[in-house]
């Protein structure tokens, strides 16, 4: 029927009429086609009417010629907002100015965000980003356009395969595929393999080089295992780097000693909070006044800080959880003892052997218990890989 | 002779299949329940009120009867009403 938005936006006004030749007017405003609608006309020559603004001002002469009264109830539409805004100038160009700040504000690039790079760092991207002309603080339409900026990235940076640049919002993502180059070979130097300890050789595979020994070998430590001198005529040797894996019976012993007596620690869950408030050197107790109940007790602290980049404020807070202790003793047996201190001996032997070493033989050669403690020596043979590098000198 | 011709043009209509109320000048009524009613093709309004609406026709005079009646639109020759309409009278 009537386009409600036609008439909010230009404006309509509501009015209340009196007078006793209601119909007449009507009937006037009708043939001069002004636009009126809602009429709620009551018995007592009262009425209301809502009247387009455009046509109010062609009302006056009809109200006089039918004595008729009219007065307006409320105005509503843009023309009168418009009006209101008036008044508030300075409003309305606040509100005008945060729109063009904001539109403002986000046309330029805020971040720079680079992903898929693993060996290339960060700083390099984005130094090549800065040549090009794409760094935070410029316009958005200062850049040059998308595929420029790829092209040009894509020549300047070696070992990358694909760029794809987008800008999404204040951001600007850069994606960077790098080139796939199989693992470059490290550089040897012409060396020889020679034996770290005193062994039996196990077994032993020559890659390169020429092999000194054989299986069941005894070898000592220094002795040359995998000459990278070939050749056997004095004066005519070709010098290679020598490679393969030689592995030998180590033998060791271990000597362990065990306490019977265990002391152990255990928290009993007890706990009490307090904090600090740190200022500089000094720190404020705030929380957990008195005395501490427990007997024994251990506490941990970890504090808050405030950081502002890579500088933190000499004010923080700090949290410190006070546990109760309790100490106890326990007693091992014989047996377990036993087992302790040849976990403890067996870490140890590893340790010296190596993490690919693997231990053929564990045998307690000697096992005493004096003074409420267990003592324990123990024969190991391990076989373990026993090359070491040593290189070769040119003019031997 | 009057009541001839309007015979007459009543045939014609008919047999024309042309809509009576253009060639016989009478206006045309359309009713939403006892909600709405408009009004095409009247001469103007002699009386308007809440509970009473009385337009002027080509011929005679429409009479509604009803309450909280209001007219939603007025033109020249069309009138929307709506309110809770009671009856509707055609007077001579």
């Amino acid at each position: 029927m009537q386009s409600w938005i036609n008439s909010f936006f230009k404006g309509y006004v509501v009015c209340d009429v009196k007078g006793k030749q209601i119909h007449t007017l009507i009937n006037e405003m009708t043939k001069k086609r002004l636009e009126i609608w809602d009429i709620r006309l009551k018995e007592n020559a009262t009425g209301s009417l809502k009247i387009r603004l455009s046509d109010f001002f062609e009302l006056r002469p009809l109200l006089r010629t039918t004595g008729c009264s009219i007065r307006v109830k409320r105005k509503v539409g843009i023309p009168f907002f418009l009006n209101k805004l008036n008044h508030r100038k300075v409003f309305a160009a606040g509100i005008f100015a945060f729109i063009l700040g904001l539109y403002i504000l986000t046309s330029l690039v805020w971040s720079i965000e680079i992903t898929g790079n693993k060996k290339m760092p960060d700083s390099q991207i984005r130094g090549i980003a800065e040549q090009i002309g794409v760094k935070e603080g410029k316009f958005k339409f200062q850049l040059p356009p998308l595929a420029e900026i790829q092209d040009k990235m894509l020549r300047n940076l070696k070992d990358v395969s694909w760029v794809g640049v987008e800008i999404s919002g204040t951001k600007v993502k850069i994606r960077v595929v790098e080139n796939t180059t199989p693992e470059a070979r490290q550089l040897e130097n012409p060396r020889s393999l020679i034996s770290t300890k005193d062994a039996v050789i196990y077994k032993i595979l020559t890659e390169k080089g020429q092999p000194k020994v054989h299986i069941n070998d005894k070898v000592k430590r220094g002795d040359v295992l995998i000459s990278g001198l070939l050749g056997e005529e004095e004066g005519k040797k070709d010098i290679v780097v020598a490679k393969g894996t030689v592995l030998g019976r180590v033998w060791y012993t271990s000597n362990v000693t065990v306490p019977l007596w265990q002391k152990h620690k255990e928290y009993t869950g007890e706990a009490m909070n307090r904090s600090y408030l740190v200022i500089g050197n000094r720190a404020l107790k705030l929380q957990g006044f008195g005395q501490v109940p427990f007997a024994k007790f251990e506490s941990k602290a970890s504090p808050t800080y405030v950081s502002w980049r890579d500088y933190r404020l000499p004010i923080y807070w700090m949290k410190e959880k006070v546990m109760e202790v309790h100490f106890y003793q326990k007693k091992l047996t014989i047996a377990e003892a036993v087992a302790l201190g040849t976990n403890h001996a067996q870490a140890d032997v590893m340790s010296k052997a190596g993490k690919d070493a693997e231990i053929v033989t564990q045998k307690i050669l000697h096992q005493s218990v004096e003074n409420g403690k267990v003592n324990l020596k123990i024969f190991y043979e391990v076989i373990e890989d026993i090359t070491k590098e040593q290189p070769i000198v040119q003019g031997e | 002779m009057r009541r001839m011709g309007r015979r007459i043009r009543r045939l014609t209509a008919r047999v024309l299949d042309l809509p009576e109320d253009v060639v016989l000048d009478l206006p045309r009524i359309t009713m939403v329940g006892p909600f709405q009613v408009m009004i095409e093709n009247h001469r103007g309004v002699i009386h308007c009120s809440e509970r009473l609406l009385r337009l002027a026709l080509n011929q005679g005079e429409l009479e509604i009867q009803g309450e909280n009646l209001i007219i939603r639109r007025i033109m020249t020759e069309e009138v929307f009403l709506e309110g809770t309409i009671h009856s509707l009278k055609f007077v001579k």
